[in-house]
């Protein structure tokens, strides 16, 4: 990725992003990126994490905030809700991390990856 | 050598996503992938609809992966024909099956096999420029075409019908077909479901993908939208939202006035198929619908009953898109309602650890992507966590190396990722030319003659 302006100090803030094993991962992130700008640039590597590049159309990319930070943040847009309503484990406080952009407010925030679903013998 | 060597059959979402993770957590990992096609990516070329080119977006992941070390791709093998389970699990410490669910359901009604009926693995197969349906003779010359299903493969081939045909121009779609559709004299497309709007199998979405059309008007059987079903979608329920959000939408779209209308979009409820007629006992010229009824006290789940009263409906094309279903892949792996018996990925037919599924083929035909790699990141966890234990117990497996000699007794032209590469490149080359994203080869031959 390329910056169009230069990145001082103060743009940014520390995220603690959680990944389906449960592991916590702390990074400093650029305000006005993305989660998912956040999970690509730090080459974070999360399991199917963002297949759609942004797009908007494979919800691979929920994450959980915490209801603190979730209520901070702007309405999800229609078709933010739409895959949303797909995503694997949804709840109260979900979001897609491609369309949630880092503001002042978030730092040290923790965001969590859903558990990888395992499911009890299907028999 | 104890490097584990891994193999997956079928190279979809759920192949690739094992194959990532696997090599993503073990870096010495030997991963072997078998395709029945020269082609990679399943569904993702061959049923994700052209204008969902963003969906498509998960192939540069595959791509990536692919080029790992570690990784190797083997086009143009049919598992279960060229090679064995049984040779594939004598060669490999673990078999990971992620074929996908390649058969579908067919209405049963009679006189199923006249004119111009489709399934939806035929429909979509001809438009995607999927080898293995480009023998099928789509007239879009009548007014009128019955789709028969209310989930999201339905609302894609209601979707090929009404929107413009030129917005599909710089996509990936047959140009056979591109050429086909610029001609349509389609003016209505029924969508016809067995059950309510609460039972829908689609989303919002989809569904607003055609509401959205200028010139398409949509109509919807408001009766549908009983006292409960109202009650019932102001429930703040998380599990429910996407049906609620789905049935507010209806409501919202049903009937609109619209003053500049091409084409009529229509979607009815109750309907199960009884019959098809015709005039000439060659051509379709409608179908009858048995009414239902739903009744019970659980509005998302209500018993459907047949009143006995038909109605006729005419049309001229029939798709009918009530599902895929799951090939058996093997008799002894066990099945229990559509699904694979598993524990988090791993099948146990008796005495032969080290198989493992993903995907349709294990969870059966439902979900989307999200679902496939959720089920991937399951199942690839298995393996490792087994891959110590399964090397222990089989020390000799030498993969690929044991099974050479069968691929080249039988002749077989194995497609490698390379050759891929190129078919690929000349994809991309001749859809460059007439301005799309790909123009896709129509023939096996085709594809084996460009790789060389
Ligand atoms: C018409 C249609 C449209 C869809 N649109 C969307 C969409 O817009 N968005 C979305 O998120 N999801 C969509 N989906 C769902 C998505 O395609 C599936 O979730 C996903 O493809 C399932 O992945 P899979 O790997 O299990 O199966 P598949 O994609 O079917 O892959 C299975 C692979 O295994 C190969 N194979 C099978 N048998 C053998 C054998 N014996 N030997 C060797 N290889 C074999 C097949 O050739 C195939 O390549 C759509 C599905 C359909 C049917
Ligand atoms: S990356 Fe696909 S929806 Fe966010």
């Amino acid at each position: 990725t390329f910056h169009t302006t230069p990145i001082v100090a103060k743009d940014k803030i520390t995220i603690n992003l959680i990944d389906r094993k449960g592991e916590k991962h702390t990074t400093s992130a650029n305000i006005d990126d993305t989660i998912l700008d956040v999970v690509l640039d730090n080459e974070l590597n999360f399991e199917s994490f963002g297949v759609c590049e942004g797009t908007v159309s494979c919800s691979t990319c929920h994450v959980i905030f915490e209801d603190g930070v979730y209520s901070l943040l702007e309405e999800p847009l229609m078709d933010e809700m739409d895959m949303l309503d797909l995503a694997c484990g949804l709840t109260e406080t979900s979001r897609l991390g491609c369309q949630v952009y880092l503001t002042k407010e978030m730092d040290n925030c923790t965001v969590t990856l859903p558990r990888e679903i395992t499911d009890a013998r299907d028999v | 050598s104890t490097d584990p060597q891994i193999c997956i059959v079928g190279s979809g979402p759920a192949g690739f996503g094992v194959a990532q993770s696997i090599l993503k957590h073990h870096p010495t990992a030997k991963v072997d992938m078998f395709e029945q096609s020269p082609v990679p990516y399943g569904l993702i070329r061959r049923g994700v609809s052209p204008d969902h080119q963003d969906v498509k977006n998960c192939i540069h992941g595959y791509e990536r992966t692919a080029v790992l070390p570690g990784f190797s791709f083997y086009g143009n093998i049919e598992v279960g024909s060229a090679l064995s389970l049984v040779e594939l699990q004598a060669a490999y410490h673990a078999v990971v099956l992620c074929t996908g669910a390649q058969e579908e359901r067919k209405l049963g009604i009679p006189r199923e096999n006249l004119r111009n009926i489709f399934t939806s693995l035929q429909f979509v197969g001809w438009y995607n420029g999927d080898t293995n349906h480009q023998d099928v003779n789509v007239d879009v010359g009548g007014r009128t075409a019955v789709i028969v299903g209310h989930g999201n493969v339905a609302l894609d081939c209601a979707r090929m019908l009404l929107k413009p045909t030129h917005m599909f121009k710089n996509t990936d779609i047959s140009s056979e077909a591109y050429n086909k559709l610029m001609k349509s004299e389609i003016k209505k497309v029924y969508l016809i479901g067995r059950r309510g709007p609460l039972q829908m199998a689609c989303t919002r979405k989809e569904l607003a993908e055609i509401t959205d059309l200028e010139g398409v008007v949509t109509q919807v059987d408001t009766n549908v939208f009983t006292p409960a079903v109202n009650q019932a979608i102001n429930n703040k329920d998380l599990k429910r939202r996407k049906q609620h959000r789905l049935v507010k939408y209806l409501m919202k779209v049903a009937n609109v006035e619209n003053k500049y209308i091409s084409k009529e979009f229509e979607i009815k409820y109750l309907r199960s198929p009884h019959s098809i007629t015709t005039n000439d006992d060659v051509t379709i010229a409608g179908i009858n619908f048995n009414i239902n009824k739903l009744e019970g006290d659980n509005v998302y789940e209500p018993l459907v009953t047949s009143s006995g009263e038909l109605e006729h409906i005419s049309c001229d094309l029939l798709i009918s898109c009530i599902g895929y279903t799951n090939k058996l892949f093997d008799p002894n792996i066990p099945y229990k309602g559509g699904k694979m018996v598993h524990d988090n990925g791993r099948i146990k037919p008796a005495q032969s650890p080290g198989l493992y599924a993903s995907g349709w083929c294990r969870d059966g035909p439902l979900g989307v992507l999200a679902d496939t790699s959720n089920s991937s990141t399951q199942t690839s966890t298995s393996v490792l966590n087994d891959i110590d234990d399964l090397i222990t117990n089989k020390p000799s497996c030498r993969g690929y190396k044991d099974i050479l000699p069968t691929l080249e007794e039988k002749n077989i032209d194995v497609i490698t990722w390379h050759r891929w590469q190129t078919i690929d490149e000349h994809e991309v080359n001749e859809g460059r030319k007439v301005g799309k994203v790909r123009e896709k080869l129509l023939s096996e031959e085709s594809m084996i003659e460009v790789s060389k």
